[in-house]
């Protein structure tokens, strides 16, 4: 058997006797065999490493999968804000003459709620799931008096949501104004909606003002259309 | 063929969906089980991750055709080596435990320590799909020749010798430049 059959069975497990003793033979006496067989041992040893590192990195996946059970607020609304701006931008380009509340009429969509998605069949609900389920369900009375009393910028920014629902736009003005909008993963929606409702109360250059601020965060991926609407209302 | 073979098949096939079946199936069971060792909560998890690389592993090298029992005792049963290593590596006081027979060859040893296999494994990445895996097939998971032959299409053995000889004459050149 040649050396190259001999290290295949060796490997394979496959030596018969009289070759086991030719290949342990050439491991003592031929240092250049002994060197080839360490190195495909080597080898071995590395393919193993890095097969198993794979395995690994699956398994790691899998994990980062349980603790990430939903993509985050912001990039989850950024897919619903592209539809509910381009939307709302197209309709905006055919309506150039309209009156600011008409303009607030044909932006205006009722927000999703990003904050608290709910499991349907839940029991024991808190009240602030209870609130988020009210909205959902278009009781914003209800939503708006719960959220009114929340301590956090997302809670309140609902509430005012909520009272713009209602059509209780001042209201709605007052809870953002009381609201600590920079630092929310919510930021710029934020803005955006505080915007339209101050476009509906006719306060033109406090829109326009808001308006610029959100075309600071160079990040918000429809940047340029909220441009295009600051331009058109500053005409 | 039960449902403990059918997954072990769909493992071998590398279907990673099967894979996170069985990682997802005996994880809490594992988790709870290690409390009593007390390992803390992250080398659990890692010392349960490397079970299931070991478990993989034999399921493709073929060690678990015949297993007779659950997939969840195979794993418990590999998992309690895997804690006492960890134990030993980390320093604490353990019982002397001896790895019965029938688990000695699972791969349950740590890998061992050769300034070389890093750069081994560098060169390895660099080669070429079917060198890669021909080579992954004979020397991880411990195909013989005939069987690669089959498994790859190859015409004949010879055919087949002569590409992985190519392959580790690729391998060497290329570690003589490092």
């Amino acid at each position: 058997m040649d050396r190259e059959s001999l290290i295949i069975a060796y490997f394979e497990g496959t030596l018969d006797e009289s070759e086991q003793l030719e290949f342990e033979k050439l491991l003592s006496e031929d240092p250049g065999f002994a060197e080839e067989v360490a190195s495909r041992n080597r080898l071995k040893q590395a393919i193993r490493q890095e097969e198993r590192a794979k395995i690994k990195r699956k398994l790691l996946a899998f994990e980062q999968e349980q603790k990430r059970p939903k993509p985050t607020i912001r990039k989850r609304f950024s897919i619903a804000a592209a539809f509910l701006l381009m939307g709302i931008v197209t309709i905006w380009w055919y309506n150039q003459e309209q009156a600011n509340n008409k303009l607030y009429g044909k932006y205006y969509e009722t927000f999703p709620n990003m904050v608290q998605p709910l499991v349907r069949g839940e029991n024991g609900l808190d009240e602030r799931t209870q609130a988020f389920r009210a909205y959902d369900e278009g009781s914003y009375r209800e939503a708006a008096d719960f959220l009114s009393e929340s301590t956090d910028a997302e809670g309140l920014f609902y509430a005012a949501l909520s009272e713009m629902e209602l059509g209780e736009y001042d209201e709605a003005a007052a809870i953002f104004d009381s609201l600590d909008i920079s630092g929310s993963d919510l930021e710029p929606f934020m803005l955006w909606y505080k915007a339209l409702n101050l476009l509906q109360l006719d306060r033109k250059e406090e829109a326009i003002r808001t308006l610029t601020e959100l075309e600071k965060d160079a990040d918000f991926n429809l940047r340029d259309k909220v441009i295009t609407l600051r331009r058109k209302l500053q005409d | 063929m039960t449902q403990e073979q059918l997954i072990i098949n769909r493992i071998k096939e590398h279907d990673d969906e099967a894979l996170r079946q069985v990682y997802n199936t005996h994880k809490q069971g594992f988790i709870d089980f290690s409390v009593r060792f007390g390992l803390g909560h992250d080398d659990v998890l890692d010392v349960y991750q490397d079970t299931v690389v070991a478990f993989c592993e034999n399921a493709r090298k073929g060690h678990l055709d015949e297993l007779q029992s659950m997939i969840s005792t195979y794993i418990f049963a590999v998992g309690k080596y895997k804690i006492y290593a960890r134990l030993k590596k980390n320093r604490r006081e353990i019982p002397l435990q001896e790895l019965p027979k029938e688990l000695s060859g699972h791969g349950i040893e740590e890998d061992e320590q050769d300034e070389r296999i890093p750069l081994l494994r560098q060169a390895f990445l660099a080669l070429g799909d079917k060198c890669r895996e021909v080579l992954t097939l004979f020397y991880y998971e411990q195909k013989k020749l005939d069987e690669i032959q089959k498994l790859m299409g190859y015409e004949n053995k010879d055919v087949l010798k002569s590409q992985k000889s190519r392959c580790l004459r690729q391998l060497k050149e290329s570690l003589s430049k490092k």
